[in-house]
């Protein structure tokens, strides 16, 4: 049985470090363990989609607002609502490539601070399986919350 | 100038010209041409004049700019003493006999449309807006893009740089916002204005434009000049991006006037059910094949639907050239010839559509021959009027476009008061009552509008120096008042005195600076209204009641720094012939009027807005630190708990002063809330009333704990240098800085989160404290952030803004920290001031400079 590998996006550090930490602790007594790559915008996420299958990851865990690209990478998305809506589709963004590649067959988290009716008025045009996790204040939330999705989601 | 087709450009513009004088009987037709620099720069500014007393403006403004840049005071206090009086070569302007009918403001662009470019250009569009408001001079406006060689390549207008990226933005963000009434409003303002001489009155205001343009097509070298007022043409669903056309039941107008002949090219944008555009427009979504189809069934030239789109409904201005240029194709089937034809009729096309918000009134069409781009011969007062229209519909849609997500109540009450004043608008010009003063119709208008939108708060009347040689000045000023007019028993009085000025009160002794002041403020122009004059003024000049402009003129180098005040108050009679002068006059008074209006109800309704957000923003941070403190925290404890862990204690002491450092952020974003709702509702932020000197000590000590506390935070994602310099600081004193110490560290906070978070990684921020050769404190900050173009640099510091290239690097932020720094300097009384840069070779620097010690 492979590892679980997970894709999350998460630009603030101390918050991702926190996430990787309780994601691998949760994961680690509950099956194979966890492989969990991390990315820090809408950027670095879409290159991740670039190299790698999408269908390889098993869950997807993202920050809703996160930017658009890091310090000195290039503006390369052409997309209005970049300079519109500053960082508040680029979360939405991501959804939308994973689920333009492989549906959204496996467990999607939209994992924000903002309120779901916030976030799911962004994502009307996304299937609703998609599921919204609220940040609080540790992450043992999200992580029994991933730990399930893996577990009953198909392989 | 450069390139060789420029010069052909000139001759050809300078033919126009010619015709222009005649047309207006005109002796002199003034040409300035500016430089690259700016438009009017001391060195490349007003190049060549062929009227030598009109270089008075140009160097008028140039004096102010100096002024202003060695000007020691806080700009936001505009410099005292420069009067329009003191410059007797403006003044020398309005009484000059050889005074030009015409002005033509010329400046040069490049192939790049770049943000300097768009920004030089903004200026000269002030200008020639100031100058045509207020000299009753038809003013046009011509911006040459060259593209080295190649002048036929492009000659069109400001917009070509501006409108189009605003046009699409409005149109994608606030489709669908603004309410039919405000269409209403503004058509019935065109109408109004297009009312002609008696015998053609029963002609629609279309029919007349058209017949207008079209007498004159010919002479202007364009075959065809025509203009298309739609009628809800439709809207952009923002969900689906599609077109969607019309809006109800109501049966559309045809308003496409002139169907061309088998010769000439047409463009339809719109038209009734069986108009081909509005039928492109529903079929949008077909494959193109099948659109083409159905086009040649309707016998029309072939015209891609997507063209129109693209070409014509967002992107705005379109000057499309001839062949061998990328929109060679969409000319040939646009002219129903084959591609690769060439030839005379595929020259140039000109689109240009007229906005109110998010509104398409109309579109004006214009496809000149090859040859000179856009060889305007001459062109009459309506013409000029459409200008006019332009300008004034994109500012009010520009004024709208905020109003975004605003209360609907109050988004309602806006345009219920643009209606009103679109009504008494209409009734000035129907002439109903002809026994009523236009003075009063302009009051009933503002005060409808006032009481409709109680909270516009929209005047304070200022009788301004009457009897001096400039002739009686009255001044409106428009101070926002928000929130205070329900219990300011003044605004209640004015508003029961129909905008009568309140003699003796405080308020009478206003000045040219304080508008000017309000300008800088706005950082856009602004018009200043004479609304109550003195009888002899009525009979003397009967039919001119003008408004003074007041127009802040930025220019590169001093990031956020006006480097001008244009103020051109009203004066004088008229050169113009009289319909052509009444016309424009009537028509500037509109634009004056609801700009006015329009930006008054804006920053009401934006106040709210921004507000909310801001808000809601500062939970949003104050959660995600509030989150990485519990992180930490956890951190701790189970490191605690883990006590043989190696190096814990060491561990533990960190993770606990991140944990501190980030808690202190959280404080500042709470107590950023707490000042921003303070600025919003008063306007400033104000000193501890028993406020002390600053010691020197602890002023160190807050220094050295923002960017100790800073230096934690920073992670390996993201490495960045802190220096806190204090070269100078022996020679600090106790009282350098006298404040609420809080205050000072809020600021101070700001400035060095803000550099932090926008600057590149593996660079060092700065903070120095020194004395200047004058012997004042002054606080520099200097980082290597991401860059911050031209036409951002005149944002920088205001409520609300983030650079592009700062949004989309850090996700939250709402663009309140420099502001409100701004702000606290302020109320320290220091000097704000900004240096900002577009490459990450050079630092951004922020100084603040205190006032000298007593």
């Amino acid at each position: 049985m492979r590892q679980h590998r997970i894709l999350l996006v998460e630009d603030d550090p101390h918050q991702r470090r926190a996430i990787v930490a309780a994601l691998r602790q949760r994961l680690a007594g509950a099956g194979p363990g966890a492989e969990i790559v991390t990315a820090d915008s809408e950027r670095n996420a879409r290159l991740m989609f670039r190299g790698r299958t999408l269908e390889k990851f098993d869950a997807y865990v993202i920050d809703m607002m996160v930017p658009w690209s890091q310090d000195d990478e290039d503006d390369d998305r052409d997309d209005p609502r970049v300079d519109r809506d500053g960082s508040l589709y680029a979360g939405v963004r991501i959804i939308e490539d994973v689920v333009k590649v492989n549906g959204a067959a496996k467990p999607i988290f939209a994992y924000t601070i903002a309120n779901a009716d916030g976030v799911s008025a962004r994502m009307r045009h996304l299937p609703t399986s998609i599921r919204y996790l609220r940040k609080g204040d540790t992450d043992k939330e999200l992580a029994d919350a991933v730990a399930a999705a893996l577990l009953t989601s198909k392989p | 100038m450069t390139g060789h087709g420029t010069a052909e450009a000139r001759v050809a513009i300078q033919e126009w010209m010619r015709g222009l004088a005649t047309h207006f009987k005109a002796t002199t037709v003034a040409l300035y041409e500016t430089g690259h620099s700016l438009s009017f720069g001391k060195d490349g500014g007003a190049r060549r004049s062929e009227h030598g007393s009109w270089t008075g403006l140009v160097y008028f403004v140039d004096s102010w700019a100096e002024k202003m840049a060695s000007a020691e005071d806080e700009f936001d206090g505009f410099p005292a003493g420069i009067r329009a009086s003191e410059h007797p070569e403006l003044l020398g302007l309005i009484d000059d006999p050889n005074a030009p009918a015409v002005v033509l403001l010329l400046s040069e662009g490049h192939g790049t449309l770049a943000g300097a470019t768009a920004r030089r250009n903004g200026a000269v569009a002030m200008v020639a807006l100031g100058v045509w408001l207020h000299y009753d001079f038809p003013t046009i406006l011509l911006l040459y893009f060259t593209a080295e060689d190649d002048a036929v390549a492009a000659a069109t207008s400001y917009y070509l740089t501006t409108l189009p990226k605003d046009v699409q933005r409005l149109r994608e963000r606030y489709q669908g916002q603004v309410s039919r009434s405000l269409f209403d409003a503004i058509g019935a303002m065109h109408e109004a204005l297009g009312v002609p001489p008696a015998s053609a009155a029963e002609q629609p205001f279309d029919v007349r434009l058209q017949g207008s343009l079209n007498r004159h097509a010919a002479d202007i070298g364009c075959p065809d000049l025509r203009v298309y007022l739609l009628d809800d043409v439709g809207h952009l669903d923002p969900r689906t991006s599609a077109l969607q056309v019309g809006k109800g039941a109501e049966p559309r107008r045809r308003y496409v006037l002139h169907r061309g002949d088998a010769a000439g090219p047409e463009i339809y944008v719109t038209g009734d059910d069986k108009g081909p555009i509005g039928w492109v427009l529903r079929d949008h979504g077909k494959p193109p094949a099948e659109r083409r189809g159905r086009l040649a069934m309707h016998n029309r030239n072939l015209l891609e639907p997507g063209w129109v789109k693209d070409q014509v409904l967002y992107p705005g201005l379109t000057s499309i050239d001839s062949a061998g240029r990328d929109r060679a194709d969409g000319v040939h089937d646009l002219l129903g010839r084959p591609a690769g034809a060439g030839g005379e009729y595929c020259a140039s096309i000109l689109v240009h559509p007229v906005l109110a918000g998010n509104e398409l009134l109309g579109v004006i069409v214009a496809n000149g021959r090859q040859g000179a781009p856009f060889v305007f011969r001459e062109w009459d007062d309506k013409g000029l009027g459409v200008v006019a229209r332009l300008l004034g519909s994109y500012w009010l849609g520009e004024q709208l476009r905020r109003i975004e997500d605003a209360d609907r109540a109050l988004r309602e009450r806006a345009h219920v008061a643009i209606r009103g004043f679109a009504a008494a608008t209409a009734k000035r010009f129907g002439g109903d009552d002809p026994s009523v003063s236009e003075m009063a119709i302009f009051g009933d208008a503002l005060k409808a509008a006032t009481e409709m939108v109680p909270e516009a708060n929209l005047v304070s009347i200022r009788p301004h120096d009457p009897g001096s040689q400039n002739g009686p000045e009255f001044y409106i000023d428009r101070k926002l008042l928000a929130g205070s007019a329900a219990t300011d028993p003044r605004i209640q009085d004015k508003l029961g005195t129909r905008f009568r000025a309140l003699a003796g009160t405080p308020e009478t002794a206003a000045s040219a600076e304080s508008a000017a002041e309000y300008v800088m403020r706005l950082r856009k122009p602004a018009i200043v209204d004479s609304l109550d004059p003195p009888e002899w003024y009525r009979s003397t000049f009967p039919g001119m009641f003008r408004y003074g402009i007041y127009a802040p003129v930025f220019r590169g180098g001093d990031a956020g720094r006006p480097a001008a005040i244009i103020d051109v108050r009203s004066a004088g009679a008229t050169r113009m012939p009289a319909s052509t002068a009444d016309s424009l006059q009537e028509l500037a008074d509109m634009v004056g009027l609801a700009l006015a209006l329009a930006d008054t109800i804006t920053e009401l309704v934006q106040t709210r807005h921004t507000q909310s957000q801001a808000f809601e923003d500062v939970a949003h941070q104050i959660m995600s630190l509030h989150r990485n403190v519990m992180t930490e925290i956890d951190r701790s404890l189970v490191m605690l708990r883990n006590n043989d862990e190696a190096g814990a204690p060491d561990k533990l002491a960190q993770s606990l002063l991140v944990a501190r450092g980030q808690l202190r952020r959280a404080s500042r974003v709470g107590r950023d809330a707490r000042m921003f709702a303070e600025l919003a509702r008063t306007g400033k932020i104000s000193q501890p009333a028993d406020a002390r000197p600053i010691g020197k000590e602890p002023l160190v000590e807050v220094l050295a704990h923002l960017v100790d506390d800073q230096r934690r935070l920073v992670t390996d994602d993201k490495p960045l240098n802190f220096v806190l310099w204090s070269r100078s600081i022996r020679a600090l004193y106790d009282d350098d800085i006298v404040g609420d110490i809080a205050m000072f560290e809020q600021m101070m906070g700001n400035l060095i989160d803000n550099a932090a978070k926008y600057s590149y990684r593996g660079t060092t921020i700065t903070v120095e404290c020194r004395r200047d050769s004058g012997g004042r404190f002054v606080l520099e900050l200097a980082n290597y952030g991401y860059p911050i173009d031209d036409d951002e640099k005149l944002k920088l510091g205001t409520r609300g803004f983030r650079g592009a290239a700062g949004k989309r690097r850090v996700a939250f932020g709402m663009g309140i920290g420099l502001w409100l720094a701004k702000a606290i300097a302020k109320s320290f009384g220091a000097v704000f001031d900004f240096q900002v840069s577009d490459s990450r070779r050079e630092p951004h620097r922020v100084y603040l400079v205190f006032p000298l010690r007593k």
